[in-house]
């Protein structure tokens, strides 16, 4: 692993690639350990006489903070999709976004003063805790994954995949076609039967119906038994467990068609051979869909709640004030 | 059966074909009655048949079957009219047959471009179902119509009970429940916010606390910083917990207290800041005598240097003989008293019960005055009835004991050997002295009040026509700035704190100085004696001062120098 690293930092290097969150040196990580330490400090020091709370100077202050850091940090997903226009590189907002929206949840919690109870004000801060912690999931996600994308992808991408695997059945049914109509039967039930991508739910827990290997799997048994009752020999060719390893049944299937149909010997091997493809890459696109789908899930939290959010803590002042 | 077969051509058009048999097939092969291109679709793909009037039975050959309702890879279905299912990719709807025919089978082709046709593969979260918007909006709406709308709609409509009991109130904005003592009108947040976006106002508390007085009525402190321009919320605040409702916060007292020397007006006071660390030493409320003898006037005193106060009550009462350990010579014998023996705690335990004569005194202390004719039990605490009874028995009485002792030395030889008359003063005939009465009706009513029965006690007012008893002025606190209840000192011994049996004169004040407090009692924040702070002993809104809910009494300036500490030893103001 250690070897990984130090190719894949040097590939990073070479790409001109360093993670947001060393950004200029930590720079912004720093800029928001300041404030962190800045509140920290005047909340221990300051002692007010009902208690800390959201009410007193220091409330105000935290919470005038807090909500200008929300509104800058919800800013942010218009700034991403600003390409001509945007002010300062994307980069330095998403380091400045990932520290301050983690210094926010401190601020937040200052500001409130510990005071939880069952109301509105509290389902804001609960709302507030769940977007910052699918940003860490975020962040966590982001640090792991693209690499593992990439290294699964090896340069062919996702569409270009797609194209090939349909390709690939393409081929399979028209030589399949030529063959026989029960192999064209079982190639078209595979096609038919493959999954790629799926519901939501399928791709985060990478869990896709696994039916797209059954039409090779049927295909050497066919062809096994039917070679078994001929040769006669009333001994199992092909054990069950043999019969689950599939790279088995592809070269013992190849032999066992070469030994009974020369003449059929050629399309079938070729479209066995395009099964095996296939499947592979199936299983490959999913695995990308499956990384993919655990890298952006978050996004599917991080961002409604985001806008929740900012509802919620509209409505949190507005009900403050309204009973001063 | 006839069947009509509908199709659309790729052009758009519709062609229409007829066939008969007793099924329809459907498959590549060119000798389907149904041909439908595809690779996906099997030569011999499925055949349909009469099952009924209206229904269909579909089943397929090839493994991939059809899809129909949603299922794929179906095999075997009944299919109506009305109904459709995908075979290959092309969709086939079956129709309500026009007359003549027993079939209407109307063909859509899959779009060609690939020799398979294929739903568009679901390759991220959004095309795999998940959403951002949906939640997002469904979040916004559910926030504001239960956070904001309903809650304000129930305000307007005065929160009818069947709906604020399932229907989110303003109660989803309250920070935190209100102390016990306000729970009863909790619910209703308008009780105490009674205008929208604007501060608690004074009136909403004083509308049930009308009675709350002011701390001082000092003209001056309306100007000090800490009482310029405050409401009753800023001290006291709710939806806290009971310590931030009543504060014992003692920063809200040394605020001003503990550096009185900024505070224009109020420079004379004595510093406070802790009870433990900086607390000035007591000074008792006492009375003195007058200069003319002849009323009690009160004043302020610290102890005197032995420790000792004098309080002037007009009782004179010496402990130390009443509480000897050998007791006392009662009516029955030696008695050994007690502290409870006179002094009985009230229902709240809190105080003593008045002393009372009958009660506690008379049983030794009789009021007698006897003479020879009779006993004379004077009333007590009543001076001119006993003044009459004087006159009217014992006066008479002593004169005529007088008269007779006279007589009788007159008529015994004295050291010259003159007889004296009865009735005749004594004395030589050269010069006869007179004849004694004895002592007038004034002196000895004098002698009674001042020295035989009152004046044991009490002290005499001689200045009037008659000698009076001064009514002692008997107190219930010598400290009423502060609040005191011995219920939680009872498993104290009394003599811990009151150190009567070294009192040696009556005008002893035996109560205990602040060196005695300290030794159970600590300051804020202590943990080796009781946590003690200001208003463990002292109350904020004075109960002698005026009513808050009114301006204090410009009219009637109490001045600054009242509140200064009298002198030790006098007891006179400055």
């Amino acid at each position: 692993m250690a070897t990984d690293n130090a190719s894949s930092s040097t590939a990073d290097e070479v790409a001109g690639h360093s993670s947001h969150l060393i950004y200029r040196n930590y720079f912004y990580a720093k800029v928001a350990g300041a404030l962190v330490a800045l509140a920290l400090l005047i909340y221990l020091l300051y002692d007010p006489l009902h208690g800390h709370s959201g009410s007193t100077w220091l409330g105000y202050t935290l919470g005038t903070i807090s909500f200008g850091l929300m509104v800058w940090l919800a800013w942010f997903g218009v700034r991403k999709r600003q390409f001509q226009t945007g002010r300062g590189s994307v980069r330095a907002w998403v380091s400045a976004h990932v520290y301050l929206g983690m210094a926010l949840l401190v601020t937040a919690t200052l500001h409130s003063g510990f005071h939880f109870s069952f109301n509105l004000h509290t389902v804001a801060y609960v709302l507030l805790c769940a977007v910052v912690v699918s940003g860490l999931y975020g962040i966590l996600v982001y640090s792991i994954l693209p690499r593992r994308i990439t290294e699964n992808r090896r340069d062919l991408p996702p569409r270009a995949m797609l194209a090939e695997i349909y390709r690939l059945d393409d081929t399979a049914l028209r030589l399949a076609d030529k063959v026989s109509p029960e192999i064209h039967a079982i190639v078209s039930r595979s096609v038919a039967n493959v999954r790629i991508g799926g519901s939501a739910w399928q791709q985060i827990t990478g869990r896709y119906e696994g039916r797209n290997d059954r039409g090779l799997r049927v295909l050497a048994e066919k062809r096994s038994d039917q070679l078994r009752r001929e040769a006669g020999k009333g001994k199992a060719l092909l054990s069950t467990q043999a019969l689950d390893r599939l790279e088995t049944v592809v070269v013992m299937a190849d032999q066992l068609f070469e030994s009974k149909q020369r003449n059929q010997a050629d399309e079938i091997k070729r479209i066995l051979d395009m099964l095996s493809q296939r499947k592979a890459l199936v299983e490959r696109l999913n695995h990308d869909v499956t990384l993919r789908a655990r890298l952006n899930v978050w996004l599917y939290l991080h961002v409604p709640l985001t806008v929740g959010l900012l509802v919620a803590v509209l409505a949190h002042v507005i009900a403050v004030f309204y009973y001063f | 059966m006839r069947i009509l077969i509908r199709q659309q051509a790729a052009d758009g058009t519709w062609k229409e074909t007829i066939c008969e048999g007793s099924r329809l097939t459907l498959g590549r092969a060119t000798q389907q009655m149904l041909q439908l291109p595809g690779l996906m679709v099997a030569l011999e793909h499925a055949e349909l048949q009469m099952a009924g009037a209206g229904h269909y039975r579909l089943s397929s050959k090839a493994l991939t079957g059809v899809e129909f309702e949603g299922r794929t890879g179906v095999r075997e279905a009944i299919v109506s009219t009305g109904s459709e299912f995908v075979l290959g990719g092309h969709q086939l709807r079956i129709e309500t047959p026009t007359p003549g025919f027993d079939l209407l089978v109307v063909v859509t082709l899959a779009s060609t471009g690939q020799a398979v046709s294929r739903a568009p593969a679901r390759l991220d979260l959004d095309s795999g179902g998940l959403s951002k918007r949906r939640p997002a909006l469904a979040l916004v709406v559910a926030l504001l119509v239960l956070g904001l709308l309903i809650p304000l709609v129930l305000i307007a409509v005065g929160r009818p009970a069947m709906l604020s009991s399932i229907l989110p109130t303003d109660m989803a904005w309250s920070s935190g429940p209100v102390t016990s003592s306000h729970a009863h009108f909790g619910g209703d947040c308008q009780a105490c916010h009674a205008t929208p976006f604007r501060s608690i106002q004074d009136t909403s508390c004083t509308s049930c606390h009308a009675d709350i007085k002011h701390h001082s009525d000092h003209p001056g402190i309306g100007d000090l910083p800490g009482f310029k321009d405050r409401r009753c919320a800023d001290c006291h605040q709710e939806h806290r917990g009971e310590a931030a409702l009543i504060s014992q916060n003692p920063a809200l007292c040394t605020g001003c207290h503990a550096r009185p020397e900024t505070l224009a007006g109020f420079d004379g006071m004595p510093p406070v800041k802790d009870f433990r660390r900086e607390h000035p030493a007591f000074r008792y409320t006492v009375s003195i005598l007058s200069a003319d003898g002849s009323t009690l006037k009160e004043t302020r005193v610290k102890a005197g240097a032995d420790g000792k106060v004098q309080d002037v009550s007009g009782s004179l009462f010496p402990h130390d003989s009443h509480v000897a350990a050998a007791g006392i010579k009662g009516p029955n014998g030696n008695e050994k008293l007690v502290c409870s023996s006179c002094h009985v705690a009230d229902t709240a335990k809190a105080g003593f019960r008045d002393l009372d004569f009958q009660k506690h005194c008379q049983r030794c202390h009789e009021l007698k005055l006897v003479t020879p004719e009779r006993t004379l039990e004077l009333p007590h605490g009543q001076n001119d009835a006993s003044r009459f009874l004087v006159e009217m028995f014992y006066v008479p009485s002593v004169r005529q004991q007088a008269a007779t002792a006279a007589a009788s030395e007159a008529a015994t030889p004295d050291g010259d050997g003159n007889r004296r008359r009865i009735g005749d003063a004594g004395g030589n005939a050269a010069s006869p002295e007179p004849v004694s009465t004895g002592p007038d009706s004034r002196t000895l009513v004098s002698e009674v009040f001042e020295y035989q029965v009152c004046g044991k006690c009490h002290l005499i007012d001689n200045t009037g026509e008659h000698p009076k008893v001064i009514p002692p002025k008997l107190r219930h606190t010598w400290l009423p700035a502060a609040r005191f209840s011995h219920a939680p000192h009872n498993a104290v011994p009394c003599s811990d704190c009151h150190q009567v049996g070294k009192s040696l004169t009556e005008t002893d004040l035996n109560l205990p100085g602040i060196e005695t407090c300290r030794q159970c009692h600590a300051g804020t924040h202590d943990q080796d004696g009781v946590e003690s702070t200001c208003v463990s002993c002292h109350a904020m809104h004075r109960a002698d001062q005026q009513l808050m809910s009114k301006a204090p009494d410009t009219a009637a300036p109490v001045s600054a120098s009242a509140l200064l500490p009298a002198s030790p030893t006098t007891g006179a103001a400055p």
